[in-house]
Formats: structure tokens, C-alpha cells, sequence
């Protein structure tokens, strides 16, 4: 279909701002709730209810410290973040280690199949029974109690991930590091480890986020407030705050800012983690 | 013989491997060979298991509240199919063909997937609220008052409205996916297909999605696993009520074995996730074995 250019031009052009305006009516209908929860964490209930959608005519910020405080989202907060930290640690030390043997030292793939079996399960078929050992264990309502499970539930994906990077490193840099005198240990700590940093961000930020954003285990294992963590908290909040609108803006704002400043200071490791995520079944 | 490197090897492996070996065998494999042991049993959760063999999963196929839940977990399998996937292409599509604002506009089709499903299930529950929720807004605003509704609390609506947030947030990962597999396509292919004259939804269907394929058998099969696994925005919005009219089969399983003090039966209902996904995957590969085409 021979045009002549001018006119291909202008059609082109027209096309590419149809593209424009639906993608960017998307993106903005898609921060909606956010833009939503924003505007109603800094109203109080009256104005909300009388102009629910009306930005704020003054900024009232009384209901930030009543969720930190009083919801307790501050300390919810603090307890998700040391579980995602900790389990995220543990996960990346341990599936690297394993993943060194499996892609280095121990070629079989038995170990890679018996480790890599676990993606096709849904956590909710071993939710129950890890609940029961967790409770035989006497470490119902702890805080080692979510991280065990985290660590467990995440091996799986994790090992994938790194055996597939760790076959790619040349056999160079260890045959180098052996010559040198030094023993797999040392091989392994002062130079696969620090090498592996791409997979490690990829899985490390892939693990965090799922920690941070899981919600029906530690809804099982713990029911100390002291313990529970932030999505533990939305749920209380709608249990027990359900009429006071701005307080619960508050909270929810509190739940989703710290993901979406990860999300803008590690947007390309965030990207390929969850994608490199989404082969868990 | 073995050379001196590889000398402690097998010492070596075993004190590496194992910390991972540990946590995943008690947690994933032993537990599954428990849940498999518990859904023979009759069991609280307390006291001693009395064995039944498979009175559970005779139990479960007679159960009415089972394949309503059923029901709705595949109803939501459905919508992810058919506008999720679906959009999610289109969308990649044509943020694949723009130079201008790519990363900002990428960026926020994607950004609903990094918050959890918890905090994305309170937002919509306060969006469809009868009073203040921004549903009820519009329709007002439009002139279609009439159609206001108690979303949550009407039995018709309720499913509904307890899966739009799950196919909104989640539709950003197979977006992220779809972008990638669509800039791998070599451009000329798509700038030939356009000189010969095919144009949007007939350049996506006859050239992208064949092209595709196998990511688009793998996005299927990913939204189909993880959409029978939901369970948070149900919790989080109605706790699956009213009724159990906005239960998944996850929420019965956890109104079973922790509400219900029916430990054994719970497991049961969750073993039918593992079941129904696998099935699935069997029966999906089974029928689209070479569809794919090489470029």
C-alpha cells in the first residue's frame, strides 16, 4: 500500500497521539487510589464525607501520627522491615551457597531438581503443615516463626535464579583463585559472591518485596501485636477503624510509601526480579 | 583419581548446601508429604488424627460451600484471562511503539504490582464505598445515579468488585513481560507487516501474538496458578462474604482450618489448589503443544 509521505506522516501522527492519550489516560487512572488515599489521609472525616474527592483546603497531618502511633503502623512498620531484611539476608547467603555447589562444584542435577521442584508449589498446599511444625516447635507468635517460612517458601526461586547466573561465570576466575593457593571457601566468599551482584539484587529485591507485601502468614502465625507486621495492620485497620476514613489514608499511605520509593531508587532490579518472579507457579 | 583441587569437595558441598537444604526440606518437602498424611485424617489440629483414607476429598466433592468457592476462584481465573492478558498486550504494544515519556509511562503501568495486595484491597474496599467511594461518584457525576450501588454488600456486584483490584494490580507484571517479548521481535518484521498494511488489533493478533507465543503460553499459565492462589483482597474486603459469595477457595480453606477447627479438611480444600493448577497446566500444554512460530 504505497502512501504518499505526507500523508503517512500526518496519519503516523495522528496515530501516535491516539497512543499518547490512551496510555497516559491509563497511567493516570492506574494512581488513582493512590492520589485517593493521599488526599484523604490529610482530611478529617468530615471533610470526606461531605467532599470525598476534593483536594484539601488546608493539610491536616494530625492523622499520620494517630496511624503511627495509635493504628501502631510505626511499629508494624519497623517489625516489616526487620523480618524482610533478615529473611532476604538469609535467603541470599544460603540459595547462593547452594546454588554454588549445584552450578560449580557437584554437576548433578539431582540437587537442582529436588531444590527447583518447589516453584511449581502453591505456598497454601504447605501453609498448614509448616504452621503445625512451626507450632511443634514452640515458636508460634515469634519472630523467627515468619522469617523460617520466608527463607523456606523462597529457596526454591531463589537457587533457580542463581544457578542460572553462576553457570555463566567463567571457570577462569576460580582455576585463578585456586592457583593462588586459595581453598573453595575463601573461592567463594572473595569472589563468587561479591561477582554475583546482579542476581543477587535480582533476587534480593524479588525476595524483599514478597516479604514485605505477604499477608496470609504472618495473619496465621501471628497474633501478638507486638509482632505483626504492616499487612497485618491494613487488616486491623478496616476491623477497627472502618468509619474514620482519613486515619485510614493515613495508614495506607504509610503501607505504600515505602515500596514506591524502593520502586523509584531500584526501578530496573525491581522490574527484572518480579519478572524473573513471575515463573513461580 | 582425583586431583588435589577437588580434594574435600564432598565436605565442602554438604556444609554448603545444607543451611538451604534444611529450611526447604522441613518447610516445603516434609510439609507437603505432612499435608498429603493430613488430608486422610480427621483432625482439629489438636489431639490425634484418626485416619479415613479419602473421606475428605469424597466429603469435598459433595460439598455445595466448595464448588461455590470453586466458582469464584475460576471466575476470577476468567476475568485475568480474558482483560488482563489481553490489555496488559495491548498495552505493551503500543508503549513499545513510543520514544517520548517510555520509561515514565512503563514505569507507572507497572507500579500497582510493588504494593501489597492488602493495601490495594483496603483502597478499592474505601473506592467502593457507598458513601465516599469514587465508583458511586462517577456514576452520579455522569447522570447514571441510578445505578449507584452497595458494592460489597450486594451479592450480585460483590465478586465482582472484590476481582477488579486483583486483574489491575497484577495486570502490570504481564505487561512488564509482554513489552520485553515484543522489543525482542526484531523490528523489521513489525515495520514490514505495517508497509504491507496490517494495523493495530490486526498486527497484534496476526503477527505479535503468533511471534509470541510461547510467552504468552507462559503469562497464561502464570495468571491461571497465581489467580486460583488469591486470597488477601477477598480477606481484606469482605472476608469473602457476604455469604461466601466473594470467597476464593483459598478463603474457605482458611475459614475451615482456623476458624472452623477443621484443620484436616482445610488442607484438603488446599490441596485442590495444587490440584486444579496442575490439571490445568496438563490440559493447556496438552491442547496448544506447536503453536509457536520461529522468526
Amino acid at each position: 500500500m504505497a502512501l504518499r509521505p505526507g500523508f503517512y506522516a500526518l496519519k503516523e501522527g495522528f496515530f501516535r497521539s491516539l497512543i499518547y492519550a490512551f496510555l497516559i489516560g491509563y497511567a493516570l487512572v492506574s494512581l488513582v487510589p493512590f492520589f485517593w488515599a493521599l488526599i484523604s489521609s490529610l482530611k478529617d472525616n468530615d471533610s470526606i464525607l461531605r467532599q470525598p474527592f476534593s483536594l484539601p483546603k488546608v493539610f491536616l497531618w494530625g492523622n499520620y501520627p494517630r496511624a503511627w502511633l495509635e493504628a501502631h503502623m510505626g511499629l508494624y512498620t519497623f517489625n516489616t522491615a526487620l523480618y524482610a531484611i533478615i529473611s532476604t539476608v538469609t535467603i541470599l547467603v544460603t540459595s547462593a551457597m547452594a546454588a554454588y555447589v549445584i552450578a560449580r562444584v557437584r554437576k548433578g542435577n539431582l540437587l537442582y531438581l529436588y531444590f527447583t521442584l518447589g516453584i511449581m508449589i502453591p505456598i497454601h498446599t504447605v501453609l498448614l503443615p509448616s504452621f503445625i511444625l512451626i507450632r511443634n516447635f514452640g515458636l508460634f507468635n515469634s519472630r523467627l516463626s515468619v522469617i523460617l517460612l520466608y527463607i523456606a517458601f523462597n529457596m526454591s526461586l531463589s537457587i533457580f535464579i542463581m544457578v542460572g547466573f553462576l553457570k555463566g561465570i567463567p571457570h577462569e576466575l576460580e582455576e585463578a583463585a585456586f592457583m593462588d593457593g586459595a581453598t573453595r571457601t575463601q573461592t567463594f566468599f572473595r569472589i563468587i559472591f561479591p561477582i554475583s551482584q546482579p542476581a543477587l539484587a535480582t533476587t534480593g529485591v524479588l525476595t524483599f518485596l514478597g516479604v514485605w507485601n505477604e499477608f496470609l502468614i504472618p495473619l496465621i502465625l501471628l497474633t501478638n501485636r507486638a509482632l505483626k507486621v504492616l499487612t497485618n495492620g491494613i487488616n486491623d485497620l478496616r476491623e477497627q477503624y472502618g468509619q474514620n476514613y482519613g486515619l485510614i489514608g493515613a495508614g495506607l499511605c504509610i503501607s505504600f510509601l515505602p515500596m514506591i520509593l524502593l520502586y523509584i531508587a531500584f526501578q530496573e532490579q525491581v522490574i527484572a526480579g518480579m519478572t524473573a518472579g513471575a515463573v513461580k507457579g | 583419581m582425583r586431583s588435589k583441587l577437588h580434594r574435600g569437595d564432598n565436605l565442602f558441598s554438604a556444609v554448603f548446601v545444607s543451611p538451604a537444604f534444611v529450611f526447604y526440606t522441613v518447610f516445603v518437602i516434609y510439609a507437603i508429604g505432612l499435608s498429603f498424611f493430613y488430608t486422610m485424617t480427621k483432625w482439629k489440629g489438636v489431639g490425634t488424627p484418626v485416619f479415613v483414607w479419602f473421606r475428605n476429598y469424597v466429603n469435598l466433592v459433595k460439598d455445595a460451600e466448595y464448588w461455590q468457592v470453586a466458582g469464584n476462584s475460576f471466575t476470577l481465573v476468567l476475568l485475568a484471562l480474558f482483560i488482563q492478558n489481553p490489555v496488559a498486550l495491548v498495552l505493551a504494544y503500543l508503549t513499545s511503539r513510543i520514544k517520548f515519556a517510555f520509561k515514565p509511562i512503563r514505569s507507572v503501568i507497572f507500579l500497582p504490582c510493588v504494593i501489597s495486595a492488602a493495601t490495594t484491597g483496603l483502597m478499592f474496599q474505601l473506592l467502593f464505598n457507598a458513601d465516599i467511594g469514587i465508583f458511586n461518584g462517577i456514576l452520579k457525576a455522569i447522570g447514571l445515579g441510578f445505578f449507584q450501588h452497595v458494592w460489597l454488600s450486594d451479592s450480585k456486584t460483590v465478586l465482582f468488585a472484590v476481582a477488579l483490584p486483583q486483574v489491575w494490580q497484577y495486570l502490570g507484571i504481564q505487561f512488564i513481560i509482554f513489552l520485553a517479548a515484543i522489543q525482542s521481535i526484531p523490528q523489521e518484521i513489525i515495520e514490514s507487516a505495517r508497509i504491507d498494511g496490517a494495523t493495530g488489533g490486526n498486527l497484534i493478533l496476526r503477527i505479535i501474538v503468533p511471534l509470541l507465543w510461547e510467552v504468552i503460553a507462559i503469562c497464561i499459565i502464570l495468571t491461571v496458578t497465581g489467580s486460583l492462589k488469591a486470597f488477601d483482597m477477598s480477606w481484606i474486603m469482605t472476608w469473602g462474604g457476604p455469604g461466601l459469595n466473594s470467597a476464593y477457595i483459598s478463603v474457605l480453606m482458611y475459614r475451615h482450618a482456623f476458624k472452623g477447627f477443621n484443620f484436616s479438611y482445610g488442607t484438603t480444600i488446599a490441596m485442590t489448589i495444587l490440584l486444579w493448577s496442575v490439571l490445568f497446566i496438563v490440559v493447556f500444554r496438552g491442547i496448544f503443544r506447536k503453536r509457536g512460530v520461529a522468526y
